[in-house]
């Protein structure tokens, strides 16, 4: 009895490959972060970047999101891989990034939602300095329909519910697993699956709308 | 199940989440509507739109700019020492040492101020220290010497500073401007006392005045007699029979009745022969001059006062004598009583070996 509860207090033991270098981080050394930050700057890049449809924001966020993680690296408990914790620091950040923006919008105009005046053109290279991982094969034409759709869909995306978005950008455009989702927002996996299929229909719902026929 | 159930149920159909007979049940209706297998095409076709999304790559500025914020948030934690002696650190140390030039700077500027201070008053500190400055109250500081040497060209009435250059014991003394012979301000003395201007060899009134000698002793005034005002013209005979019959007005017994005599009376008395006193005046032509005079050196006597001289000058009968300076304030008491008030009577300062204060007296020589 004694055992099992010693185990139930345990935190799981999760493989995580940033477990030494966080270790590191956790004992002082700055640079180790640097390691982390290189491994997953993308990715939460491109998260912030979904959920806000800005990239210089995006950045902002990213850049707010790793000094918040350096802050509070010494309270991270391993209960969940580096990376999960990370997301939600980022999906926080971005979050917040939102509301900020949604009041200065609505000071400077009133009735426009900000990714529609963002409509992700800026994050596709339409003129902010992005950086789009080039599609060798496509031709232009069909690279320039492709970023058109893309900023369509990112459009869509922006105009999600708060519950929604996030976890629609981290299942569907992140892979993350369900379980991961659940750790990230401390929510049921069946929630997360439940929000997940509302979101999905949500924005083939938008799609429809906004874009067409697209199938 | 209407469309609405099943189109709602795809996300977990496509994903085979629903149980077997939830399958089977959206299957059998997407075989009968095309509306919801439009649905169920577009939910396929946007999930791979979105999996296939292009990701955005960072910029290159990304990590530095991180590891520079995080590097600085790092920073205060390693180098406790070197955050107390760093630059930003030295805005103490920088203004505890403005405060001490400030300090400096204005303890230099007192110091320039007040060696100024003791320069314009160099006359006052070589002047000796006031002997009734604390007595007399609106007596400043008098010379040692009351001779014309020690006084300047106007002692009785002119400052011993040049105008416009008050000296701050002045300022600070109320109404005891003056060194020297300071009298109170009297127009008439005034008037007379420039008529009769010091000698320029500095040689005092002893030299050209009579010496008396008034060693002899005579009542002396109880200590701090003071006499509420000065009599009123009366005879020596009215006061005589006045005395016989009231007591006298002054708050305090005087050394004799010649020294209550108004100097009218005082006139008349010394006309009578009342100056029996003067032979221990060195002057002779002091004696049956004045009989006012004559009353005034009897009251300098009666007081213990002592190298009694006399002289005139300018229609002025000027006395001057050295008085213990227990007697000066019942010595000017006293001849207020007699109506001598002002610059008619000054005090100088207390000779510092003999303890003697010198006493300068003016009347009117037809006094």
């Amino acid at each position: 009895m004694e055992a099992s509860n010693s185990l139930k207090e345990q935190p799981p033991i999760i493989e995580d490959d940033d477990l030494e270098t966080v270790l590191l981080c956790q004992k002082g050394d700055v640079e180790a972060f640097g390691v982390l930050v290189d491994r997953h700057q993308k990715k939460m890049l491109n998260v912030a970047y979904r959920m806000i449809g800005d990239y210089e924001e995006a950045c902002d966020v990213v850049q707010e999101a790793f000094l918040a993680a350096f802050r509070s690296v010494a309270k991270f408990r391993r209960e969940a891989r580096f990376s999960t914790w990370l997301y939600g620091i980022v999906v926080n950040c971005a979050k917040n990034r939102l509301i900020e923006l949604k009041q200065r919008k609505a000071r400077v105009r009133s009735g426009d939602f900000f990714p529609e005046a963002s409509s992700g053109k800026e994050g596709y290279g339409y003129g902010c300095g992005c950086q789009a991982e080039p599609l060798q094969e496509d031709s232009v034409q069909e690279r320039l329909e492709k970023k058109e759709l893309e900023a369509r869909v990112q459009e869509c995306i922006g105009l999600l519910d708060d519950g929604y978005r996030e976890i629609l950008v981290l299942r569907d455009i992140q892979g993350l697993s369900y379980g991961e989702i659940a750790d990230v927002f401390k929510i049921p996996p069946g929630t997360v699956r439940s929000r997940l299929f509302r979101a999905r229909n949500s924005l083939k719902d938008l799609m429809r709308s906004r874009i067409g026929d697209f199938s | 199940m209407t469309c609405r159930d099943i189109e709602d149920s795809l996300p977990a159909y496509l994903e085979g989440l629903l149980s077997p007979e939830e399958s089977a049940r959206v299957r059998d209706h997407l075989a009968s509507c095309p509306q919801c297998r439009k649905a169920i095409a577009d939910l396929e076709r946007m999930g791979t739109i979105l999996s296939g999304l292009e990701e955005v790559t960072p910029p290159p500025w990304l990590k530095q700019r991180i590891m520079t914020r995080v590097r600085d948030e790092a920073q205060p934690e390693k180098g406790f020492f070197r955050r107390l002696f760093s630059p930003l650190h030295l805005k103490i140390p920088l203004s505890t040492a403005a405060l001490l030039i400030l300090s400096v700077l204005a303890f230099q500027v007192y110091r320039t101020q007040e060696t100024q201070f003791h320069r314009d008053g160099d006359l006052h500190v070589a002047l000796p220290k006031p002997a009734l400055e604390r007595s007399m109250g609106t007596q400043g500081p008098h010379r040692k010497d009351h001779s014309r040497a020690a006084i300047p060209p106007a002692p009785a009435v002119g400052p011993s500073v040049p105008r416009g250059t008050t000296p701050p014991s002045a300022a600070k003394s109320a109404k005891s401007p003056q060194p020297g012979l300071v009298q109170p301000t009297h127009q008439s003395a005034l008037r007379l006392e420039q008529a009769s201007p010091p000698r320029p060899d500095g040689e005092g009134m002893r030299d050209s005045g009579k010496h008396l000698s008034g060693e002899e002793d005579a009542a002396k005034p109880r200590k701090g007699a003071v006499a509420l005002a000065p009599l009123p013209l009366e005879t020596l005979e009215s006061v005589g029979s006045r005395k016989a019959e009231e007591p006298p007005v002054f708050a305090a017994p005087r050394p004799s009745l010649s020294g209550a005599l108004s100097p009218p009376m005082a006139r008349k008395k010394s006309g009578d022969g009342e100056n029996t006193s003067d032979s221990a005046v060195t002057d002779s032509g002091l004696r049956g001059k004045s009989a006012s005079t004559a009353e005034i050196i009897s009251l300098l006597r009666q007081f213990d006062a002592s190298r009694i001289e006399r002289r005139t000058s300018g229609g002025m009968e000027i006395l001057t004598a050295e008085l213990p300076p227990r007697q000066v304030q019942a010595l000017l008491q006293r001849l207020t009583g007699l109506g001598i008030t002002g610059r008619a009577v000054s005090i100088g300062t207390a000779d510092s070996r003999a303890g003697m204060v010198p006493v300068r007296i003016e009347v009117p020589a037809n006094r």
